[in-house]
């Protein structure tokens, strides 16, 4: 490599070329430097440092007064400042200005940690993360990462994009146009199921056998029994639990979109647990089922909630229709 | 050194996106999968459909788009997009600032890897 001298002011090599004052004015530099770096690698850490050392000496001559070094090290930008732009360049995230992150983009943010190559979260779940792991239709992937402990959850938006039955820009916010009454409605499901389920277990309650299945094989028949309350009770509690999720989600005022998704997990949770606790109550009864069962109830679990997130979508996509094309009188005076 | 030019150049490809859309939009209104087959086309491009929809989301709470629904002769109703006037000022800056880079750009490399066959 060639410098063009002539272009280049003498520098130094070494600090002890530079005056006193000048070395002190550069130092303190470095330190609120070095102060207001990031936890990146200590070496790499130590390399911008020594990189950013080495240009101020290549920009100061051995005459350089205090003044000098300070226009130099202003071109820098206040420490801190230029502390944090340097962390965002080693650490390959810097954003352009002005650009904001969007939804999408959190969604598609990687998970927190692995273990053993599956995605883990070890944070509670907010309601953001769970409407945008769920119910996200810019995202194309299926599975993201799941929301609590390990493995991935389903995006259902991303489902039924891959489908062919909804579009992923088919609403503006997911859900913000669907009409309340809808919502309100799907609630009835998870509320009913809960109920039916309190209702016929009392009332059979007497009739039933002190054991009750607990635990099935892969075959779909039952091989590990409990006391019928231990069988049963921790199931509905459960299930009342999610079903109240859903309840405090609607009483609380939260988004609609918000509702939707705590609404299609509440449903996902009370047909699985609801769906066990029958086939173990019906066993009870003397009905046993055949060995497809467990392939049925999670094809219900998940198939349900799916649909519903679907409908709800679409009749939000529906109102935005009909907004759109009432207006659309007001678009043509733009002269489109 | 090939992964490091693979992220330079999705890098590039990053860093215009927007500047693309936003360009196609300023010519004439276009729905969502219009969007994603005509940039099909450009492959030097390489912007995907998960790439466009958090795009056009994006913009679009930016104000710089607009997006409308529209009954279509052939087919269902499309959700068209179109440029809002924040949005065509804002392509106009870009546009400058992209001619400025690419030319000095062009300046640098001027010569490089075609005097290889000449």
């Amino acid at each position: 490599m060639t410098f063009l001298k002539g272009s280049v002011p003498m520098s130094v090599r070494d600090f002890g070329e530079l005056s006193s004052e000048t070395q002190r004015v550069v130092e303190e530099y470095l330190t609120a430097l070095e102060a207001g770096f990031c936890q990146v690698t200590r070496n790499v850490a130590r390399d911008a440092l020594d990189e950013t050392r080495s240009h101020v000496l290549e920009a100061l001559d051995s005459d350089a007064t205090p003044d000098t070094a300070r226009v130099v090290l202003s071109e820098l930008g206040e420490p801190d400042e230029y502390a944090r732009a340097l962390c965002g360049a080693i650490r390959g995230d810097a954003t352009p200005v002005g650009r904001v992150p969007d939804e999408g983009e959190h969604a598609l943010a990687q998970p927190a940690m692995r273990i053993f190559g599956m995605p883990a979260d070890l944070k509670a779940p907010t309601r953001e993360n769970l409407q945008s792991r769920m119910w996200n239709p810019h995202d194309p992937r299926i599975f993201t990462p799941r929301l609590i402990g390990l493995g991935w959850t389903i995006n259902f938006a991303a489902l039924g994009v891959r489908l062919g039955i909804l579009r992923p820009d088919d609403e503006d916010v997911p859900f913000a146009s669907t009409p309340q009454g809808w919502l309100w409605s799907a609630l009835a499901l998870p509320v009913l199921i809960t109920l039916l389920a309190s209702i016929a277990l009392s009332v059979m309650w007497g009739s039933l056998p002190t054991e009750l299945p607990v635990h099935w094989g892969f075959s779909g028949s039952p091989d590990g029994f409990a006391s019928k309350a231990v069988a049963t009770v921790p199931l509905l509690v459960v299930m009342l639990g999610a079903t109240g999720y859903s309840i405090w989600a609607f009483g609380a005022g939260k988004s609609r979109a918000a509702r939707a998704v705590i609404l299609a997990f509440s449903t996902m949770f009370v047909l699985l647990l609801g769906a066990i606790l029958g086939v173990s109550v019906a066993y009870g009864r003397g009905i046993e089922l055949n060995g497809a069962w467990p392939l049925g109830m999670l094809l219900v679990a998940l198939g349900v909630p799916f649909l519903e997130l679907v409908a709800l979508s679409r009749l939000g996509r529906i109102e935005e229709m009909r907004r759109d094309f009432e207006n659309s009188g007001g678009m043509d005076a733009h002269g489109r | 050194m090939g992964a490091e030019k693979d992220s330079w150049v999705s890098q590039i490809r990053k860093g215009v996106v927007e500047v693309v859309i936003l360009g196609m939009l300023a010519r004439n209104e276009m729905y969502g999968s219009e969007i994603v087959v005509s940039l099909s086309d450009r492959a030097g491009l390489a912007i995907s459909a998960g790439t466009i929809y958090p795009l056009l989301s994006r913009l679009k709470r930016a104000g710089l788009i607009d997006s409308m629904w529209r009954e279509s002769p052939v087919g269902p109703p499309r959700k068209y997009y179109r440029l809002t006037s924040d949005g065509s000022t804002e392509l106009l800056q870009m546009a400058a600032s992209w001619r400025e880079v690419a030319r000095d750009i062009d300046d640098v490399l001027e010569g490089i890897g075609s005097d290889v066959s000449s």
